[in-house]
């Protein structure tokens, strides 16, 4: 599933973490560092 | 969160446009679903921001999941 920390992210591990009790899988959490041309990478974990 | 419902997640953190990198990293990884969430933007915010969630939606070759 996709995270960004934000709240509709939040709401989607919730929703990754009960399919994942039900059918018994497997989960992988991506989390994009943006890039953006010109820029340095600015990981969304990290503060403004 | 995962931990307490005794899921162990795969951590995946590349690097690149968030749309395109989930979309491929779905098709690679050969996963059953996506789960993304969505933040309810409407039409003139999706043109003007991008919808990360339309675009795997979209083109992801999987099942996807949009979470609101």
């Amino acid at each position: 599933m996709a995270y960004d920390g934000g709240t509709p992210a939040r709401k989607a591990l919730e929703t990754a973490a009960e399919l994942a009790k039900k059918f018994d899988a497997s989960v992988a959490v991506v989390s994009v560092v943006p890039v953006h041309p010109g820029r340095a990478p600015i990981d969304p974990w990290d503060d403004p | 969160m995962l931990h307490e419902l005794g899921v162990e997640p795969e951590l995946l953190q590349p690097a690149g446009d968030p749309a395109a990198t989930i979309e491929r990293i779905a098709t690679e990884g050969q996963f059953d679903v996506v789960v993304v969430g969505s933040r309810g933007l409407g039409l003139l915010g999706r043109v003007l921001q991008g919808s990360v969630s339309e675009h795997v939606a979209t083109r992801a070759e999987t099942t996807v999941i949009v979470a609101r």
